[in-house]
Parts: C-alpha cells; structure tokens; sequence
C-alpha cells in the first residue's frame, strides 16, 4: 500500500468514510490533509444502516462530522444501507476514488456471522484502490455489543417479546399435538425453526429473536427428550441435535429480520420516490413564486412527517438538530428551507432534490417576470413619448395667449377700453383653468403608467365620491347646470382621488360638447353587485362610428365648440375604471345627448357597533 | 368682522401676492411672512386672527409651525398645500390646522373658506351645555338632538359622532381622529362603521333634498360639521 506518484497521475481522488463514532473527527481531519497534501478532490460518504437506530447523541456527533467534512471542502453524500464495504467500493468506482480513508475500527469490524472485515472485503471490491486505515481508540466489541442489545424504544421490546413468548407457546403446544400423535421428534425441532423464523419476522429487536431460539432450544430439551422436564439429556446424540437447532433458528431467525427491514426499506423508499415526483408535478404547476415556496414546503413535511419553516432573505442560524436548505438566486439568498431532516438520512438526498427542484422553476419564474416588467416598461416609455410629443404642441398654445395677453395688460392697459380688457382677462383665465386640468390628468397618467404607484384603495361611498367631485366642478363649470340624484350606501374599495378625476373628466367633456346652460345630469345607482355612475348631457351626441374610438389615446372629436382638447380625458377615464376592475361604456342619451356610464364593484363592509 | 386680519405665511412671492390683493380686494388686513420663523414671531406678536399657511417653507416644515403656534394659541390655521398626497393634509389636521386648501386653488374657495372661518369664530363656541347651529340643537346635558324643534332618535353611536363633530364646528377632522374617538383604535373595518354611521346620521339632520348639509364630506381625509347662520 505504498504511494506512487503513477496513481496520481490522473487527479487524485479521496473518499472518507463518515460515521458517528467519537473517532470519525480524526480520520476526517486525516484524510483532509492528505487531501490538501495530494491536491487531491475529497469526497465523504456516510452509510446509513437502516436497522441501527442513532442515539441523541451520535445525531450530533454525525451532524458535527458532516459539517468537519464539509468545511474541509469535501462533497457528502449518505447513502442507505448495511454492507458498508459494498457500498464504499461502489462509490468509489462510479466516482473514480484513487484512496479510500477509513478507521482501523471500522475496517476491522465484522459482520455477524464472521465473515471477513470490512478491509479484506474493500480490498477485493475495490482492487485498483488504495486503502488507508487510520488507528483510532473504538473497540469493536462495544460496537457489537451496542448493535445486538439496541432496541427501538421500550414499548417496541415488550411488545416484541409478546410476540416471540406467543409464537413460543404456539410452537410448544403444536409440538405437544405431534408428539401426543406419536409423530417424530424432528417434526417438533421443524416446528420450533418455523417459530424462530417467523419471529425474526415480526420482531425488530435482534435480542428478541436470539433469545427465543435459545429458548426454544431449552423448552424442546425440556419437554420433548427423556427424560421429560429436566434438562437432561440421556442420549449423546442429542447435544448434536441441540446445537444444531440453535444455529438452524438463529440463522432463520436472521434472514427473517433481514428480509422484513429490506421490505420496510423498499417501502419507503417507494414512498419518498413518489413525493419526489409529486413534488416535481406541483411545483410545475405551480403559478407563482410564493405557490412554488409553499408546494415545496409541502413536500418536505410529507417526506419528513415534521414542520418545516421557509424563510425568504438571509437565512436564520442553524440550530444544531435543524438542517437548512438555501434556494440561491444570482447569489443571493432567496429563501430557506428549516427542516429537521438529519445529515445522514436518504430524506437528505431527496430533499436537496425538491429543493434543487424549487430553485429551477423559481428561477424561471422570476425570469419570466423580469422580461415582461422589461417590455411593460417598453410600452410605458413609448407612451411617455406619445405624450410629450402631443403635450409640448398642446402647451404652447394657452401658454403663448397667456403671456401675450398679460404683455399686452402691462405694456397698453388704458388702450383697451374696458370690454376688451374683460375679454382679456377671461381668456386668460380659462386658458389656465384649462392648463389646471391638463397638469391633473397628467398627474394621473404618471400615477397608473409608471406602474410603481399602486391605487390607493380605500373603502368609500360612492355618492361622497361623486358629490366630492361636483364641488370641484362648481367652481370652474358654470355653464351648464349640473344636477346630481344618488342612491345610498354603496361602499366600493377605490382610489378616491382617481375616480374623482374620472367623474370631472366625464363631466368636462359634457359640457365640451353640450350648449350653453343646457343640463347635465349626474346620478349614481346600484347596479347588481355594481355602483354605477352615470353622467348624461343634451349635446349633439356621439355618432355610433365614432363610438369605439372615444376611449382612445388622444383621441378628440371634431366638432368641439368652445374648447380645445388634447384627448386624455376618457382614455383617462377608461384607464383608471378598468385598473380598478370596473367598466365603461358610453350609449345614447333622450332625446340626444350621449350617456356615460361607469361600474365599479361594490365591496362589503363589516360595521363595529 | 371684515377687517379680521390675516397672517398669510407663504414664501412663493406671486402665490403670496395673489393672495394678499385678494385679502385687500375684500378688505381683510393681511401680514406677508415669508418662512417659519418669522411666522411664529408675527403670531406671537400680532395675534393676527386667522393664518394662512403653506407647508413647503424653506427654513421648516409647516407642520412645525402648527406645533410651535398650537402650544399657546388656537388662532384658526388654514394650510395650503401644493403637495397632492392626503398624508401631508391629514398629518396637518392631525397636529392642529383647521382646515386646508389644495394648490391650484381657486381664489373664490379661498375666500369661501375665509369666511366660513370667521363665521365661526365670530359665534365662538362656549362650553355650553347646549350647541345650537342653524336649525340643529345638542342638549349635552339631557342628551338629545332637536332638529327644528323636533327631537331626532340617534343612535349612541351616532349621538357620539355628532357630538365630536359639534365641539369641533368649523374643522376638518380626520378619520383617524374620529375613529380614535369613538371606538379607541383606528382599525379599516373602523373607518368603514364610520362611514355608515356618518351617512345615517347625515339624512337623520338633513332629512330633505334641500335641508342645509350641516356634515361636509372631504373624501381620503375626514369630515367637517359647517357652521350655518
């Protein structure tokens, strides 16, 4: 087992052996620095024998172990399994493991039955390998002796010896019914091994079934050999006998308990495969980020029948008997997954696999949604440019009358005789009343293009609203006459402030296209599980043609009397109504005129007394 | 009281001028400043009857100022905000301003506002055990309403709520103060009773189309009772 530099040549390759023994740290520290020595690629392998429960103890020891092996940059993986000669050669030929770094109690234990230690037998599996046995402290009669006498917990044992004394007794009384027939005493000895093996069956304590068989050997000696209940044998041959059906049954005895711990196994193994994929099916159909997280998090507590806590951010400090798994995204964390899962189990494969699973399809998820974020923000700059292309043209004109108007006032006001003053002075004024509504309407397209600044909703009633809004009317709209009906009591979750505009835009553009002093007619009613607002005037109406059209971007009519406009006021309107889940529509008014109508969805409203 | 004077603390020279020709075109006596500090030493000094204030000062914020003044005066303040968030309204209320205006205003509801002020102060409301407006009357100490001579049926709640906006007449208070007041927390499931119980004990006072609406809605901020002659 010497060195060569040839063995290296290719990169070298160690595997080491984790355990929960006290000595496992010094063989893990050893093969960490030959590791470093050799420039070599450390890997860790835990065997988990799924009949040998761990103490509380050996848990932490364990989980110490793993974090040693993995601060020393070592990839740990754990398999399930007993025959940790078998399964260390196997990974270390499918991993391509040049050196294999066990303890010298670990590479000399053996097997029940005497077969040949752990070392000869990884020395015949794993033939190009070398192998390095580390001395440690452990004896390994301890390790035997703890692994017979090791029961599942006290309630396990005692019902497990009931059932061995009863299938004991049964045999016994069978063996009575053979011998009262005069069957032969071999008959009986059959019995008694069928006992043993089914025992070995149904129990799970190996002191159980061991204790039975040499049981059943004395209770045969004692019942069924002359001379009868004594344990005296008069014939030689039956000493032979004796040892013979002790081995017979314990040997049943262990295949029996073998085969059922490999049927439970399988069992769960099959279980753990099915969450697997289930928790492949859910989390593609998942629809978001949060669906992902929480179908994950499912999935863990099914496969560790336990509760499992995501985090999202930095991940929280691991406790000792908590394991964490980090869902990673551009090298932040995400979140993380707090289980109770332990290093060692096969539950720790599966579980990295459901989380490697999370991540992926978050991943996509969260890329998806930044491409449409990118080409919603696309369309709100093209709009942005709409609008200033359309604004600065628009400004210009109330600005330059403005100006010249008030230019004029300063420079000549006594040459104006006091009419043409008064006409001045009104021009003036409606050119930045005009400018006034235009900077609200602007302020509104920011507020629901720009995407950041969500509605702010809150409960109202739908009358307040409007009557709200007649106030801001009253004082700039006072040639027509606006008349207002509502019904009360219809609460709707809206941002009050836009709905406002929508009821002034829907108002002002009345009043654009009605005559002088004509009415306009405001009313607010339930409608269904609806509030709907109308607002109706007598102007020349809308031409069905047009109709479809009147919502649009910068759309204006071609007839407007009084005013101009830059055609924001209802595609505003329809903007800000269908951002709260409502709708908008616009009809024939009697005998003309045209009929704006909005719905919004009542909310409900829970009353304190 | 015509000649009430003004403080009018703005620090935008043609807003201020707009607003000071304004006050002179109606005969009200107006004292200009032009940032916080020197707003409080008029206040102080003049003891002008009314402040108009804008909260974008450029030495403080004018909520700083409501504190300063609210500390040894309750000279009516009515706040001029340029700023359309409600927030900065409602935390003005809150620390003590009467009443606000949005900019741009226009000078008729600035004027309108002015005189529902000294309307309301010129009746200044006493601790009285009854409160008479128009044709409404609290009996505080009996505990009833009366509505041109005939009593009306409130609800506790109700009676809670005029009370509260009586004793306040002329200012605006916020939802959350009322909320605060009546149920001791300002929970939304709060604001939503408030609004009921607000819409029932208006048609209660102001049963007809026409009756004067003594409750004056501000949507987002919170309701005023108006003083009517």
């Amino acid at each position: 087992m010497s060195l060569s530099n040839s063995d290296c040549e290719r990169r070298c390759h160690i595997l080491v052996g984790l355990s929960a023994a006290p000595s496992n740290k010094k063989i893990i520290e050893t093969a960490g620095r030959m590791a470093s020595a050799f420039d070599a690629t450390l890997s860790a392998l835990y065997i988990a024998d799924p009949g040998n429960n761990l103490t509380e103890e050996e848990r932490r020891r364990l989980h110490d172990n793993f974090r040693l092996a993995e601060s020393l940059g070592a990839e740990v993986s754990s398999v399930s399994g007993s025959d940790v000669a078998f399964h260390l050669s196997e990974y270390a030929r499918l991993a391509g493991v040049t050196k294999i770094v066990i303890g010298r109690s670990a590479a000399s234990k053996k097997s029940f039955f005497g077969k040949p230690s752990i070392a000869d037998r990884l020395i015949l599996m794993a033939p190009g390998t070398d192998i390095y046995i580390i001395p440690d402290s452990e004896t390994t009669f301890r390790m035997h002796a703890r692994k017979l006498f090791t029961a599942p917990d006290a309630k396990g044992l005692i019902k497990d010896f009931g059932l061995a004394f009863g299938i004991l007794a049964a045999a016994t009384a069978l063996g009575y019914l053979f011998s009262a027939l005069g069957f032969s005493e071999a008959n009986i000895i059959t019995v008694y091994i069928l006992g043993a093996l089914i025992t070995g069956g149904v129990t799970s304590s190996k002191l159980c079934w061991v204790l039975s068989s040499i049981a059943g050997v004395l209770l045969f000696n004692l019942l069924f050999t002359a001379p009868r209940f004594s344990l005296k044998a008069y014939d030689e041959g039956y000493l032979v006998t004796f040892f013979v059906m002790l081995a017979a049954s314990i040997f049943a005895g262990t295949l029996a308990s073998k085969w059922k711990t490999r049927a439970k196994e399988a069992s769960r193994r099959a279980y753990r495969t099915k969450i697997l994929f289930e928790a492949n099916r859910l989390i593609q159909n998942a629809d978001t980020e949060e669906e992902i997280l929480l179908a994950t998090k499912e999935q863990l507590q099914k496969l560790t029948s336990s509760d499992v806590t995501v985090v999202k951010g930095a991940p929280p400090a691991a406790r000792p008997s908590e394991k964490l798994y980090s869902v990673d995204r551009g090298g932040a964390h995400y979140a993380t997954f707090i289980t109770d899962i332990a290093e060692e189990s096969f539950e720790d494969s599966i579980a990295k696999s459901i989380v490697g699973e999370c991540r992926l399809a978050i991943d996509n998820k969260l890329n998806l949604a930044e491409k449409e974020l990118a080409a919603a923000s696309a369309k709100r700059e093209e709009l942005r440019a709409d609008l200033l292309r359309s604004i600065s043209h628009d400004l210009r004109t109330p600005l330059t009358t403005i100006s010249g108007n008030a230019a004029n006032l300063m420079t000549n006001e006594n040459a104006f005789d006091s009419d043409t003053r008064q006409a001045i002075y009104s021009d003036i004024y409606n050119d930045s009343v005009w400018l006034i509504k235009l900077v609200e309407n602007l302020l509104s397209v920011t507020k629901i293009e720009d995407g950041k600044l969500k509605l702010r909703l809150t409960t109202e009633l739908m009358d307040e609203v409007v009557s709200e809004a007649l106030t801001h009317v009253r004082f700039q709209e006072k040639s027509s006459k606006i008349t207002f009906s509502a019904e009360e009591f219809l609460f709707v979750k809206i941002d009050a402030k836009l709905i406002i505009q929508v009821v002034v835009n829907l108002i002002d553009n009345a009043a654009k296209y009605s005559p002088q002093g004509s009415e306009i007619a405001v009313s607010v009613a339930r409608d269904g599980d609806f509030a709907a607002v109308t607002v109706a005037d007598h102007g020349p109406g809308v031409p069905d043609e047009i109709k479809p059209k009147v919502f649009e971007k910068f759309f204006t009519g071609e007839n407007v009397p009084r005013r101009r406009s830059l055609g924001l006021g209802l595609y505003l309107a329809r903007v800000i109504i269908e951002s709260h889940g409502g709708a908008i529509d616009l009809t024939d008014n009697e005998p003309t005129g045209a009929r704006f109508t909005f719905r919004l969805p009542l909310a409900e409203v829970n009353i304190n007394e | 009281m015509n000649n009430a004077s003004i403080l009018v603390v703005e620090d935008d020279p043609p807003i201020s001028n707009l607003i000071t020709t304004t006050l002179k075109a109606h005969g009200y006596r107006h004292i200009p400043a032009s940032n916080g500090e020197t707003a409080i030493m008029l206040a102080a000094s003049n003891r002008p009857d009314i402040m108009l204030l804008d909260l974008g000062l450029p030495d403080c914020d004018g909520v700083e100022v409501i504190k300063k003044v609210r500390t040894w005066s309750e000279m009516p303040i009515i706040v001029i905000s340029a700023r359309s968030d409600d927030r900065d309204k409602i935390e003005a209320l809150d620390s003590g301003a009467d009443d606000y205006l949005t900019k741009p205003f226009s000078v008729e509801e600035l004027l309108a506002r002015i005189r529902a002020t000294i309307r309301r102060l010129s009746s200044a409301v006493t601790a009285d055990a009854k409160f008479v407006n128009g044709e409404l009357t609290i009996d505080y100490a009996a505990g009833s309403v009366f509505l041109a001579g005939e009593e009306l049926h409130l609800t506790p709640i109700e009676y809670k709520l005029l009370c509260i906006l009586a004793k306040n007449v002329g200012k605006v208070l916020t939802h959350t103060f009322i909320t605060r007041s009546i149920w001791e927390s300002a929970w939304e499931s709060n604001v939503g009773s408030l609004r009921v119980f607000m819409a029932t004990l208006r048609k209660k006072i102001a049963p007809l189309p026409d009756s004067p609406q003594y409750i004056q809605t501000h949507v987002g901020v919170g309701y005023r009772m108006i003083k009517i002659d």
